[in-house]
């Protein structure tokens, strides 16, 4: 009884000590860095919005496209919205129509904050959505309108019958 | 493990896994790029483009001169058009970058400070990459009038001269402008560095007790600006309430507080 009482003594002792040993050997100091930068991601969900005036009838009326989730913004700093035209005019080549035919607006209802607005398109970079919150994949909904006042004027009426184009160029900075 | 070392490898978990399923399209970083240094020197910053898309992205690369107006709206102007531009000390290697599918590249910006810009002012300036289009985007174009729809990022460009330090910013307005059911605050950055803050407005009805609680607003000043911050009032305020607007500046704990009683 005593020799068993000496043993468990013992074993008690060593497996307390080893415990505390190999605890000893296995702790440590982890440093965790994070390395955060300022980074912004814009993309645009519709490469191309058409109008097409093929009756009488769509030159006297609005015509809009509202695109759901047009833009799309992941940024880590509030950030702004602007939009301008890449030319004076839609174009086939030869024959012009101003970009000022077109509203564009920023339309609440998607993700991202911030102050939506209207604008009617020009080659001047101008607003449509400002101080937005950050965010992760925030969507803006966007429509673009050519009111029957301008189809039906000699903007559009009477221009010969082709593919009138021009870019338009979304730009994102932060606030 | 202590409970910060937890919530630090819950976040990189969570910001690894929220950035990379966020897009297909072009990211940025910096978003905004301060330089310091001497008249004379040459400093160069980095600018880290990515491209999580199938596509290749093209980018021109250009200035422009910018300032914010009283409204918060930025308004963009010619290079060399505003006297605190730095738009003409910049370049970079390439004035077009190619960015390949799923990949990522560098584009260092090169800022040489003029022996002359020895005024103790910040100067800016905003440099684009704007996607060049694609003649394939025009030729799916029908009959009508078509939109081809590009995007640009603005990426900030600051320069500091060396000894400007001093962060501060100044309420100088705090009124209600009934025709529009707003509050505005006015500030002024009175020191000579940018200066981000966050602008708060709390309302409380001096006979209820009702506490109204508006969005903070984001800001960010270059020195000797002004900007007018609007605060949208909820419809149906009616009576007297005591308006106290905090400007928190960031990196600090200085703060700027107004207050003033209004009748709705």
């Amino acid at each position: 009884m005593k020799n068993l009482f000496i043993i468990s003594t013992l074993a008690l002792g060593v497996f307390f000590f080893g415990t505390n040993n190999a605890q000893a050997q296995s702790t440590g100091t982890t440093t965790v860095n994070l390395t955060l930068s300022d980074v912004i991601s814009l993309e645009t969900s519709a490469a191309e919005v058409n109008f097409v005036y093929d009756t009488a009838e769509a030159y006297n009326t609005d015509q809009e496209y509202t695109v759901e989730d047009n833009i799309k913004v992941t940024s880590n700093k509030n950030f702004d919205i602007s939009v301008k035209a890449n030319g004076a005019n839609f174009t086939d080549g030869t024959n012009n129509i101003p970009v000022g035919v077109l509203d564009i607006t920023a339309v609440a209802g998607g993700t991202m904050g911030g102050t939506p607005t209207t604008v009617t398109l020009s080659t001047t970079d101008q607003d449509i959505n400002t101080n937005a919150a950050l965010g992760s994949e925030l969507t803006l909904d966007v429509n673009y309108k050519i009111p029957a006042t301008r189809s039906s004027s000699s903007d559009i009426l009477g221009k010969p019958a082709a593919s009138y184009t021009q870019e338009v160029t979304y730009t994102a900075t932060a606030l | 493990m202590s409970a910060y070392l937890k919530f630090s490898i819950a976040f990189v978990l969570i910001a690894f896994c929220s950035f990379q399923g966020f897009s297909q399209g072009i990211s940025m970083s910096p978003t905004r790029i301060f330089f310091t240094g001497a008249p004379g020197e040459t400093v160069t910053k980095t600018v880290t483009i990515g491209n999580s898309s199938d596509a290749e992205y093209i980018f021109s690369v250009n200035m422009k001169d910018w300032h914010r107006e009283e409204s918060g709206n930025k308004v963009y102007f010619e290079v060399g058009s505003l006297k605190n531009s730095n738009a003409k000390w910049i370049s970079t290697a390439e004035t077009t970058v190619s960015v390949p599918p799923k990949s990522t590249i560098e584009v260092v910006v090169t800022m040489a400070i003029p022996e002359t810009a020895t005024a103790p002012v910040v100067t800016n300036s905003m440099l684009f990459f704007t996607q060049i289009g694609k003649q394939a985007d025009k030729a799916t174009q029908k009959d009508g009038i078509g939109i081809i729809t590009l995007f640009e990022f603005g990426i900030h460009v600051y320069h500091t001269p060396d000894g400007n330090n001093n962060q501060s910013l100044d309420i100088v307005s705090f009124n209600d402008e009934a025709a529009t059911n707003m509050v505005s605050v006015g500030i002024v950055n009175d020191g000579n560095i940018i200066c981000d803050a966050t602008v708060e407005l709390e309302l409380t009805n001096t006979s209820t007790g009702e506490e109204i609680k508006l969005e903070p607003i984001n800001i960010s000043m270059m020195p000797e600006a002004k900007q007018v911050v609007k605060f949208q009032l909820p419809e149906g305020l009616n009576g007297e309430y005591l308006g106290v607007t905090i400007v928190k500046m960031a990196g600090s704990n200085d703060l700027r507080v107004g207050e003033k009683t209004f009748e709705f």
